[in-house]
C-alpha cells in the first residue's frame, strides 16, 4: 500500500465534511450516499487535515496529545485508506 | 436491542418528471399520490428528521427542481447541519437555478445519464431528447463549483457501451460514478423482458469497472453495484428494514423504503397525521420486518441473517405475493427457481417493448 510522504498537506475535499452527532454523540464523516463513524482518534486526524498541515506536523501533533510514539503507521493508513476513496486529497 | 435511529433521510419532493424511463424507482400507482407537501411541511420533517438523528438528506423525485422550493429546503437541510445530496436528471438545471443550490449550502449533486450515446439515452429516458441538456448539466455543475456523482442505471440495452459511459463520465471531471444494475422491482420489473442482461454481459461489464477503478483510484471513485439475480445471495437491502433509511415520498407518506409502496397490504402513515418519530418507532410497517424475528426458514437458522436481512422486502413480495418470504434472489430460498427462470429467458435473447413510466400507464396499475 502506498503512503503520503511527510510534507504532504492532506485536506477534505468539497464532497466531505466533518460533523458531530449529538444525537448519537459521536464524529462522523459525511460524504455522498455514506458516512463513517470516527473514533476519536481519526477524528482529530480529520479535524488537522485543513491543507496547512503536513503529514509530519499531523503526526506530531498527535504524538503530543495521545502521548503515543507509534501512532505514525495508523496515520498514514488511515489517510491512504481515505483518500483511496476520493475522501481525503493529498497534495504536496 | 434498542431501536435503531435513521441516519438518512430521502425526500421523494415530487412523482412528476419530465423523464420517463422505464425501471423509474416511483410506485407504478405514482399518478394516484398528486398531492404534494408544501414547503412548510417539508421543513417540518427536516426539522424532525434531525432530531430523529438523520444527519444526511437526499432530495429526489420524480425531478426534484420542478419544485421551485428546492433551494429553499436544501437551505434548511443545511441550517439542520445535514449533509444534503439531491438528485436531478438535469434538464432543469440552469446556470441561475445551480447557482442557487450553492448558495443554499447543497453538499452533493447527482445527475442521472441513461447511456453514453445519444439517441439511445434519448430512446431510455422518453418524452422529449434530453440527453444534450444532461450533458449541460454535467458541466454546469462542475462549472459552479460542486462535486459532480453520476448515476447510471445499468440494463440489457446499456451495459455493453460501460467503457464508453465511464469514458463520459471522466471527460465530464465527475468525481464520482455510480454504476448501478437494476433492481427489478415496479417499473423495471414490468421491463424486465428488455432490461435484464445475459450472464456474459454482466461479467464483462464487471470487469470492466474494476479495470476503471483501478486506473481512477484517488480520482473517480467507481461504485459498480453487483445485480442480485447473479449472486447468490441477496442485497442487504437497505441494511434492514427501519435501521438506516427513511423515505418521506412527495404527499408525505412515509416508507421504510421509496419501492415499498409496491407491497399490498402494508399500510404507510404521513406525516400529516402522525411525527416522524412515532411513526419511526412505533407504526405497523415499520415494526413489521424490522429485526431478524420475524424472518422465515431458511433464512431464521441462516449464519447471513444478520448480513442481509433476507433480503429484499419489495421483491419477495412482487415475486411471491408474500412480502414475509425469504428475498428470490437468494439460492437459498425455495422459490428460487423464480429467478433461474427469468434468467434463463435473458439468456435466450428475451426482449420487450418498453413501458415508459407516463402518468396514463401509472393510471393503469
Amino acid at each position: 500500500m502506498n503512503a503520503p510522504a511527510d510534507n504532504v498537506r492532506p485536506h477534505l475535499p468539497a464532497k466531505a465534511r466533518l460533523k458531530w452527532d449529538a444525537v448519537r454523540e459521536k464524529h462522523l464523516l459525511l460524504f455522498p450516499e455514506g458516512l463513517l463513524v470516527l473514533n476519536p482518534t481519526a477524528h482529530t486526524v480529520l479535524a488537522l487535515c485543513d491543507g496547512q498541515r503536513t503529514v509530519a506536523e499531523i503526526i506530531q501533533t498527535l504524538a503530543v496529545q495521545y502521548a503515543n510514539d507509534a501512532l505514525a503507521g495508523d496515520v498514514r493508513n488511515l489517510l491512504q485508506t481515505l483518500a483511496d476513496k476520493g475522501l481525503v486529497t493529498l497534495e504536496e | 436491542m434498542e431501536t435503531p435511529r435513521p441516519y438518512s433521510l430521502l425526500c421523494e419532493l415530487t412523482y412528476r418528471c419530465p423523464l420517463q424511463c422505464p425501471y423509474c424507482s416511483n410506485p407504478l400507482d405514482f399518478a394516484r399520490h398528486t398531492t404534494e407537501l408544501e414547503t412548510g411541511e417539508w421543513q417540518r420533517v427536516l426539522t424532525e428528521a434531525a432530531a430523529l438523528g438523520v444527519v444526511q438528506a437526499n432530495f429526489s423525485g420524480g425531478e426534484p427542481l420542478l419544485r421551485a422550493d428546492a433551494p429553499a429546503l436544501i437551505h434548511h437541510a443545511r441550517e439542520l447541519g445535514l449533509y444534503t445530496n439531491l438528485s436531478t436528471g438535469g434538464t432543469l438545471l440552469t446556470d441561475r437555478l445551480a447557482d442557487g443550490l450553492r448558495a443554499a449550502g447543497l453538499d452533493s449533486l447527482q445527475v442521472s445519464l441513461q447511456d453514453a450515446d445519444a439517441a439511445s439515452s434519448d430512446r431510455l429516458a422518453g418524452g422529449a431528447p434530453s440527453f444534450e441538456q444532461k450533458i449541460r448539466a454535467a458541466r454546469l455543475v462542475k462549472a459552479t463549483g460542486f462535486s459532480l456523482t453520476l448515476n447510471v442505471v445499468l440494463h440489457r440495452q446499456n451495459i455493453g457501451r460501460l467503457e464508453a459511459i465511464i469514458a463520459l463520465a471522466e471527460e465530464l471531471g465527475a468525481e464520482r460514478l455510480e454504476l448501478a444494475n437494476t433492481q427489478f422491482n415496479g417499473w423495471a420489473l414490468k421491463n424486465r423482458a428488455a432490461l435484464l442482461p445475459a450472464r456474459a454481459q454482466v461479467e464483462q461489464a464487471a470487469a470492466a469497472a474494476h479495470r476503471a477503478q483501478e486506473r481512477l483510484r484517488g480520482r473517480m471513485e467507481i461504485l459498480y453495484v453487483l445485480p442480485d439475480y447473479f449472486e447468490p445471495y441477496p442485497k442487504p437491502c437497505l441494511h434492514g428494514w427501519g435501521r438506516v433509511f427513511l423515505t418521506v415520498a412527495a404527499d408525505g407518506a412515509v416508507l421504510p423504503c421509496q419501492t415499498a409502496r409496491e407491497i399490498r397490504g402494508l399500510n404507510f402513515d404521513t406525516v400529516r397525521e402522525r411525527s416522524l418519530a412515532d411513526i419511526w418507532f412505533k407504526s405497523e410497517t415499520f415494526v413489521k420486518f424490522r429485526g431478524t424475528a420475524w424472518l422465515p426458514e431458511p433464512c431464521q437458522s441462516c449464519p447471513r441473517r444478520e448480513v442481509d436481512f433476507g433480503g429484499c422486502r419489495c421483491q419477495a413480495f412482487l415475486l411471491t405475493g408474500e412480502a414475509a418470504a425469504t428475498d428470490p434472489a437468494c439460492s437459498l430460498s425455495p422459490q428460487h427457481g423464480l429467478i433461474t427462470a427469468a434468467l434463463a429467458e435473458a439468456e435466450a435473447g428475451a426482449d420487450g417493448p418498453l413501458v415508459y413510466r407516463t402518468a396514463r400507464a401509472s393510471r393503469e396499475f
